[in-house]
């Protein structure tokens, strides 16, 4: 069938048409419409062209060559399918990248079931590392079928062999032609699971990468430092980018016995000495130039502040490349004595902020709750400084387990804080987030109470009021959403009604208190939900 | 309520009612809450308290808050509430606000269904007033025939004035060039024609085979005028068609008398919702558990606000349809329905493209103008052609056919590289995805 005469006539208009009219399309429906010959011609052409357009939609025909493959059928699957209900509330969790999702990922794990199939694009389109590696096992056959049929799903394969502890076998591959952030995590496994094949990666294109790139490469060496790392190590402090060496550094200090260890040993010794009961300190009144290969600030800012000038930074910068425990060997004091002894020498600052930094290179954990503890008796002690507002708040995720627990739990029974003491605030907020997770009962029914009673309290005038105790509780439900203790979070999700007019007017500092806390309870909501529908 | 979050939220007019509604969704924002079979109530303080009524067989709200929106964000909040806290809400008696409104819609919808059983149930009347009823009914009926054969001359008039002067220039016409004689027909009560004059100006700009639809399209309507005039010759039932495209609109008496009368299980295949200029319109498709009957059923709304029936894909409802008189009943009118219970579907249509296909020229056949038709084609498998990212559907001999949708990958997940039965609406010369049968489950793969 040809319609290209119809149109032509059509399109040209029968007026500027002279002779006969040909609107034939070589097709039966011709015979159709050739009685219409008295009509007048535009009234014929419309006739004809409406048969023939309802011809042609009648007479469509199917493609038989689309030039398309059907796709090899996907394997039969060997986990079952997690509950109907879950499904749909799965789709919409990814949609939204809900924070309740690693829980219920880890929770059909656990039960050894799988996403259903209609879950699966929404979550192959995560993308968080983290997440993907619990996604990968739930995803099924199906899941792993249909990530070979759209480019950015191919990280299921990836994860899939991440799960059993190997390297991709396209991994030579990637690692000559990936982009930076898959090398460097295809290195950061390759240091785990070959250490003498990464070295050699890193080797053969030390050379030719740029300097951003190469203090990427550098900092994977942090993960399974060994002894054999230190002559590449020794070497990178020698480059010509001081990024790079400024890594390499505190990496060689890690390693007892290196070169670099006993140089710095030895730097720090000449500057501390403890006899009778006394710590002194001297901070060096020169910079040795060899110093600063090792990656020392030849020439820090001038500062007038306490602790903060050139001699108090070369002391903090030396002490911070020694492990603090040599201290501890050489003097034969505890950390706490330690700090109660730098506390009396006019170099405190210096000290403390050198062992903090020494304590977090070297993991040190023995070291971090006395150290935290000497920055809150900073905050109540001294008026809030410079200095203090940055001392390290990294040093709580380092305590142990049990110790941070017990902190927390202290904090949260004691939350009468004046807003105004931003360093306690602030710990006290560091604590209670950072306390271990996934809370037990105990933990979530003190947080709980806490919760509770601050809300009852809560008015505009000790949200706004700086002279008013309060800790800051709202900056804790998100962490408590996916914390508290699955046995309560039923209780927890029952509203927390703020009264949130006083004296005849809104406030809206407590309008958007009360968001937050409905928002809370959404959530906990939800996960009760999750809970229920996906039995751990 | 068997409602769920999202479906509630779908049945908002707007996001921010849809925003505001999720906020009330928390029982501080209510002084008072309960629910009996029937219906769902709570009283909520705005910026006085208001009353809120959920019927809960249709999800309709009732409120009595000044808001023009419905349903409003406190008749959402209160069906959201539901959902998210079951527990806050304690059955009981319905207070008398509550019981009046229930009592006074049941009395309406007998009424209407009365109306329905029995169309001619009006009070007796005298021969004479029946007589002189006729035939002002008549003397209406001639009129607006008069009026609609005048607006089908000046239709026919543009339409031969096109032609002569050419298609060439239509490209670059403005709106108004169009919109002047719809709005011409919709003068002379024949809505049916003005919406396809519309629709003529998208076609246009709308790829390079433009001329080619349009010119065919011009055609159609002049083949329905031609058609309307000459209706005498007509095939009774093509002659109700032809009624019924130029504009003239069947009672809901005419149709339970006249119509088809299919009482089924339905399973809701799917719902696209169109916007055209204040009004929403929605095609709802439906296949009978029994019968293995297609449907088309249709609803309009104002923008704004929410459509009278709700219908959610995946659903079944037990329902009696009544099919419109015509050449290929297909389109319906809704009866009386209730829920009915979740159950297997087993969905019925073609096994070949070839089958689905000639299913289609024979119902164009029997009735030329028609454009959309429901396409259930079993044991094909979803293809996506790597090179353009285009889709189909093959079946096993090998044929294929294009098919657009938004979540076609979760097509091809459920099919996993294995025949399954694909829903869709068939558009004159394309397939949209609807959604896929699997193991006597429908998943809907529509709109949302």
């Amino acid at each position: 069938m040809r319609m290209e005469k119809l149109v032509a006539v059509a399109l040209v208009g029968t007026a500027r048409h002279h002779g006969l009219l040909d609107t034939t399309t070589d097709a039966p429906v011709d015979d159709l419409t050739a009685p219409l010959t008295d009509a007048e011609p535009e009234r014929a052409l419309l006739l004809r062209a409406g048969a023939a357009a309802i011809y042609r939609q009648a007479g469509r025909i199917a493609d038989l060559a689309i030039g398309a493959p059907t796709p090899t059928p996907a394997p039969a699957e060997t986990r079952p399918v997690c509950a109907p209900g879950v499904a749909t509330l799965l789709r919409q969790m990814f949609k939204e990248g809900n924070v309740l999702l690693p829980e219920a990922i880890d929770r059909l794990n656990h039960a050894g079931v799988r996403l259903p199939f209609d879950a699966l694009p929404e979550a192959l389109a995560t993308q968080d590392d983290a997440m993907r590696a619990r996604l990968a096992p739930a995803l099924g056959e199906r899941g792993r079928w249909l990530s070979h049929h759209v480019a950015s799903w191919n990280w299921v394969e990836g994860a899939l062999i991440e799960a059993k502890g190997e390297l991709p076998p396209d991994a030579d591959a990637t690692w000559q032609e990936g982009n930076l952030k898959s090398r460097v995590a295809l290195l950061r496994r390759a240091r785990i699971t070959d250490p003498d094949l990464a070295r050699g990666w890193v080797a053969s294109v030390w050379k030719q990468e740029k300097a951003e790139t190469r203090s990427e490469l550098i900092a994977c060496y942090e993960v399974n430092l060994t002894a054999d790392d230190e002559p590449f190590l020794e070497a990178a402090l020698n480059d010509r980018a001081a990024s790079v060496r400024e890594i390499a550094a505190p990496l060689l200090a890690r390693l007892p016995g290196s070169a670099f260890a006993t140089r710095a040993c030895e730097r720090a010794d000449a500057m501390l000495s403890y006899t009778n009961g006394v710590l002194d300190a001297k901070p060096p009144r020169d910079f040795k130039p060899e110093w600063a290969r090792d990656g020392m600030t030849p020439k820090p800012e001038k500062s007038n502040e306490k602790g903060a000038g050139p001699r108090a930074t070369w002391l903090a910068e030396s002490v911070a490349l020694v492990h603090p425990a040599h201290w501890q060997e050489r003097f034969g004091l505890t950390p706490d004595e330690l700090i109660a002894a730098a506390e009396k020498t006019d170099w405190s600052y210096a000290l403390c902020n050198g062992w903090n930094q020494a304590a977090r290179t070297h993991q040190a954990t023995a070291w971090m709750l006395p150290l935290w503890d000497w920055g809150r008796l900073l905050a109540e002690g001294e008026s809030y400084t410079y200095r203090t507002n940055h001392y390290s708040n990294a040093l709580f995720a380092g305590i142990p387990a049990d110790e941070r627990r017990r902190i927390a739990i202290e904090m949260l029974t004691s939350d009468q804080i004046t807003t105004s003491d931003h360093l306690r605030k602030r710990q006290w907020e560091e604590a209670v987030n950072g306390a271990p997770t996934p809370w037990d009962d105990e933990f979530s029914d003190a947080y709980l109470t806490g919760l509770r009673a601050f809300t009852a309290r809560l008015t505009p005038d000790l949200l706004e009021n700086p002279q008013r105790p309060a800790a800051p509780w709202l900056e804790t439900l998100e962490v408590a959403e996916t914390a508290l203790a699955p046995s309560r979070v039923a209780a927890a999700g029952v509203s927390y009604p703020l009264a949130l007019v006083e004296e005849g007017k809104h406030s809206w500092r407590l309008i958007s208190a009360q968001r937050q806390l409905d928002d809370f309870t959404n959530t906990l909501r939800l996960r009760q939900h999750l809970l229920e529908e996906i039995p751990g | 309520m068997r409602l769920t979050s999202d479906q509630v939220i779908a049945l908002a007019p707007d996001a921010s009612s849809a925003k505001a509604g999720k906020q009330l969704a928390n029982t501080r924002h209510w002084k008072t809450l309960g629910q009996s079979e029937a219906a769902l109530w709570g009283e909520c303080q705005g910026s006085a308290l208001y009353q809120v009524r959920v019927d809960q067989m249709t999800n309709e709200a009732s409120c009595s808050c000044p808001s023009r929106k419905f349903p409003c964000k406190h008749g959402l909040g209160l069906m959201l509430l539901t959902i998210t806290d079951p527990t806050s809400i304690p059955t009981g008696e319905a207070p008398e606000w509550v019981a009046s409104w229930l009592t006074k819609r049941a009395a309406t919808k007998a009424k209407q269904e009365a109306k329905l059983e029995a169309p001619t149930s009006d009070a007796p009347v005298d021969e004479a007033t029946a007589a002189k009823r006729a035939k002002d009914q008549a003397k209406r009926a001639t009129q607006r025939e008069t009026e609609m054969l005048k607006g089908l001359d000046r239709l026919d008039l543009w339409l031969g004035d096109l032609m002569r002067n050419g298609l060439a220039e239509a490209e670059k016409k403005p709106r108004a060039f169009w919109e002047t004689p719809a709005a011409q027909l919709v003068d002379s009560k024949a809505p049916g024609l003005a919406l396809r004059v519309r629709q003529l100006a998208e076609i246009p700009h709308s790829g390079a085979d433009w001329p080619e639809r349009l010119v065919g399209d011009l055609g159609r309507l002049a083949l329905l005028t031609t058609a309307y005039r000459r209706a005498d010759a007509l095939d009774p039932a093509l002659r109700d068609d032809v009624r019924q495209l130029v504009g003239w609109t069947l009672s809901a008496e005419e149709v339970v008398a006249r119509g088809e009368r299919v009482a089924d299980d339905w399973l809701i295949l799917g719902a696209i919702t169109d916007e055209e200029g204040k009004l929403r319109t929605q095609r709802v498709w439906l296949q009978g558990a029994e019968t293995h009957r297609n449907a088309m059923l249709t609803q309009v709304t104002p923008i704004n606000s929410a459509f009278a029936e709700t219908f959610t894909p995946g659903d079944w409802m037990t329902a009696e349809l009544f099919f419109r008189p015509g050449a290929y009943a297909l389109r319906a009118n809704l009866g009386k329905r209730s829920d009915a219970l979740q159950r297997a579907s087993s969905l019925m249509g073609p096994d070949t493209i070839e089958g689905f296909l000639t299913d289609l020229s024979s119902g164009l056949a029997r009735q030329p103008w028609l454009d959309r038709l429901p396409c259930v084609l079993r044991v094909v498998v979803p293809i996506h052609r790597e090179a353009d990212g285009d889709w189909f559907l093959r079946d096993a001999s090998g044929a294929a056919l294009p098919i657009y949708g938004r979540r076609n990958w979760t097509l091809l997940a459920l099919s996993g590289g294995y025949p399954l039965t694909v829903v869709g609406e068939w558009d004159r010369d394309h397939l949209t995805l609807l959604g896929a049968e699997l193991d006597g489950v429908y998943y809907p793969l529509g709109e949302r």
